[in-house]
């Protein structure tokens, strides 16, 4: 019951920190598991995935709501991503836990400056020529902003987004993580989706990314039960509570202090990495 | 297009909240096989959420998102299928 309630409160924190910043939190859980739980790689990997559909269900309900998610360019981007989480499970046999480690290091290093620069806006406002595959496909969209005026918006570049979605897809079932740290790069910058549509579409996607890998681990046996049960109830409390504190404070202070764990983490991991050896 | 993203939105906080309170039940009375069909209906929800925009673009006779949403379809079954062959 000890280890129940320690999977549960990790977890929970974990995704309660995370939601506050908007992130998913498949990067926490992993090194929390593997460093302070001592439990295996694919199995934390295994638990991570479906907590991280758990908290993109959860959250894609606010995002449909306010018409920010843009489904249709999702369902497109869900084909490489899914074929990329096909691709890291069969990598998963070949690559060594020890190579993982420092790729997942790696990740947390680059998650942590990605917060230290803020986003800006690259929305594209002319619209792509009408072969292009946005325009063939009816990709482009508009939502609506504060007071109810709708803003379009356009989808440029969509094979460079296939291809760095498809590089997502990948790092989503190899490490277990919602692998935010590449879609939202490719949505805003090759995309060049606006930062709301992005965060939301994103988060729309990352589910089925999840369920592409989680489906091969559940039927492989790999995902354990009594591991995986305390960490998606406590992914799900969390993340409902860290969006609501989202909302009533300003998280700049707490970024920052993000910034630290990460690095820490990374460094965690490195050490970790070298250990195996 | 409101419309859908209604019954998407309904869909998804609904059925994540049904299989919460399995995998909650089955932590409760620590029974993994409880826990396991918690954890398969977490998976089945993006299936589902596939699966139904797949039929609302066959009924809006959108061939091109229909070939893309069947894509996705195909390709989580497969992995399904490689994962019960190792």
């Amino acid at each position: 019951m000890n280890e129940t309630l320690w999977l549960f409160a990790v977890s929970f924190g974990a995704s309660a920190l995370g939601g506050i910043l908007g992130m998913a939190s498949g990067i926490f859980i992993v090194p929390l598991l593997t460093i302070f739980g001592k439990i295996g790689f694919q199995e934390a990997i295994g638990a991570s995935l479906i907590s991280v559909i758990a908290c993109s269900c959860a959250g894609a309900g606010t995002y449909l709501k306010a018409r920010l998610t843009n489904y249709r360019l999702a369902m497109v981007l869900e084909v490489s991503t899914t074929l990329g989480a096909l691709s890291g499970v069969a990598l998963m046999g070949i690559l060594s836990e020890k190579f993982l480690t420092f790729l997942f290091s790696f990740i947390l290093f680059i998650s942590a400056f990605q917060m230290f620069s803020n986003r800006r806006e690259l929305a594209g406002k002319i619209p792509p020529h009408s072969k292009s595959w946005g325009s063939r496909l009816k990709l482009h969209g508009s939502y609506p902003d504060y007071f109810g005026k709708e803003n379009h918006y356009y989808v440029h570049n969509l094979p460079l987004g296939v291809f760095l979605m498809y590089l997502a897809g990948t790092l989503s079932s190899l490490l277990g993580i919602g692998s935010g740290v590449l879609k939202i790069p490719a949505m805003d910058s090759a995309l060049k989706l606006p930062i709301k549509v992005s965060s939301a579409t994103s988060n729309f996607m990352i589910g089925v990314t999840a369920a592409a890998g989680a489906a091969a681990y559940f039927a492989e046996g790999k995902i354990v039960p009594s591991l995986t049960g305390p960490v998606v109830v406590g992914s799900v409390f969390g993340a409902l509570l860290g969006a609501k504190v989202l909302v009533r404070f300003s998280s700049n202070k707490l970024r920052i202090a993000f910034i630290f764990i990460l690095i820490a983490l990374g460094i965690q991991m490195v050490i970790s990495g070298l250990e195996k050896s | 297009m409101m419309k859908i993203d209604n019954y998407l939105e309904k869909f998804l906080v609904g059925s994540t909240w049904i299989s919460t309170g399995i995998v909650t039940l089955g932590v409760l009375l620590s029974h993994d096989i409880v826990i396991k069909v918690g954890i398969a209906f977490f998976i089945l929800i993006p299936f589902t959420r596939v699966l139904g925009l797949l039929i609302s673009f066959i009924k809006t006779k959108d061939r091109s998102m229909a070939i893309v949403a069947g894509s996705v379809i195909l390709i989580i079954l497969s992995s399904f299928f490689i994962g019960l062959k190792h």
